[in-house]
């Protein structure tokens, strides 16, 4: 689906990452030293963030809102709706944004509602934090993006346990001067390449789902945990971002040299140098920014933006920012954003 | 340098072993970390170094270095 909508705009960004570090070194006894160095290499990843047994997404997309509501000059009583994308809720119900409308303290007026997305979270939260604010009904609306991958995979799992870190985010959107071109979709074929498979109610928490499985690459995971087939998500990735990439340009009137960032969902350093490779553009526009956090699934745009903007990265004159996630669903989205006149706060841990 | 010596340079990098010997005929099964995330590193390495494109369905099924030399020169070729 391809939809224009006007009169938006992004106002701040804040984004919150657990205090405690685990560099992928620290897997050498598990894994082994020339398989860590392999993929630190490939990947791009040298240390992950990672949450305490107690926290979660939510806790880290709180702090985030709070940063906002504290150091960035946005009024509380000024909201009147938040969406909480994510695949880590805090409850199977209820919804995790009612949760945090109370904890937050926002109005008890606001709509409160939840996404499940991961990879494609911040375009999808964007795109219904736009039509809630076109829709006439709302002002300013809070996005929370954030996960906690790290607890959904197994710790003998080494094809993900390296490369998954959990952050926060919170984004304000309301009523502006900008238009965004949203492009959204998906293929449900391909749900099974990219899911928790057991604990919900297709495949109910069993021993069967709890019990550890070793595949064919050596890596040891039970249904209840996150698993991904990098191949087909990659094949996923490569397929559909330049071609939405494309048709968003089109759409705008601008070509790849008028792009000033191309700020994408964040995998691995391979994916991103595969899409510029096929997007023709150097890899300084597509900015690589999960050395140290790894794959944060929702929260990974938002927390590039603020990482960029706290290692001094000038949003000043980026009219025109790409803004792209793809993966679990499959699904993708990709929409332009300016950000000249954004808030973008410093990074924050907890 | 042919094409099996730049590839053997590829290899050796992505695989992180200076030992490492290619033949035409090595497959996934004669190289232990040959996994699916040694498959996207190569496929990545050999297009930047190259500067050719992949087709989506020859990502996967490069698994033996015979085809991989094959398919560059398709790639050069074309």
């Amino acid at each position: 689906m391809k939809i224009k909508i006007e009169g938006i705009q992004v106002s701040a960004i804040a984004a919150v990452l657990p205090k405690n570090i685990v560099p992928i070194d620290s897997y050498k006894g598990l894994f082994g030293e020339k398989k860590i160095n392999r993929i630190k290499k490939s990947t791009g990843v040298e240390e992950v963030r990672v949450v305490d047994s107690e926290m979660t997404a939510s806790d880290l997309c709180y702090e985030a809102s709070m940063k906002l509501f504290t150091q960035g000059n946005i009024d509380k009583n000024d909201i009147d709706a938040i969406i909480f994308v994510s695949i880590s809720p805090d409850y199977k119900a209820p919804a995790t944004a009612i949760i945090l409308q109370d904890r937050l303290g926002l109005n008890k007026e606001v709509v409160a509602m939840d996404l499940t997305f991961g990879c494609s979270a911040y375009i999808y939260g964007l795109y219904q934090a736009s039509v809630l604010i076109k829709a006439g009904g709302c002002k300013k609306v809070l996005l929370c993006n954030g996960d906690t991958q790290s607890k959904m995979v197994n710790d003998r799992d080494r094809s993900m346990k390296m490369l998954v870190g959990d952050a926060g985010t919170a984004t304000v959107v309301e009523k502006g001067t900008d238009d965004a071109v949203f492009i959204l979709g998906c293929d449900g074929s391909g749900y099974d390449n990219l899911i928790i498979k057991g604990g919900g109610m297709r495949y109910p928490s069993s021993e069967k789902t709890r019990m550890d499985i070793e595949d064919v690459d050596g890596n040891i995971r039970n249904l209840e945990n996150l698993y991904m087939n990098g191949m087909e998500v990659m094949k996923f990735a490569l397929n559909t971002v330049p071609n939405i990439i494309d048709e968003l340009l089109d759409e705008l009137y601008i070509k790849f040299n008028e792009v000033s960032l191309f700020a994408m969902h964040q995998p691995n350093k391979m994916i991103l140098q595969a899409l510029c490779i096929r997007l023709g553009i150097t890899e300084e526009k597509m900015p690589v920014g999960l050395q140290k956090t790894g794959n944060t699934a929702s929260a990974s745009i938002p927390l590039l933006l603020v990482m960029l903007r706290t290692s001094n990265f000038d949003f000043s004159s980026c009219k025109n920012i790409i803004a792209c996630g793809f993966g679990i669903g499959l699904s993708y989205g990709c929409v332009n954003l300016n950000l000249t006149k954004t808030l973008i706060l410093p990074i924050y841990e907890i | 340098m042919d094409k099996l010596s730049e590839l053997q340079e590829i290899f050796r990098d992505i695989f992180d072993d200076e030992s490492l010997v290619l033949t035409y005929e090595t497959s996934a099964n004669d190289i232990e970390d040959w996994d699916s995330l040694a498959q996207i590193s190569l496929v990545v390495a050999i297009e930047k170094h190259f500067k050719i494109k992949f087709g989506i369905n020859e990502i996967a099924t490069l698994k033996n270095v015979g085809e991989m030399i094959e398919v560059i020169n398709n790639h050069l070729e074309g």
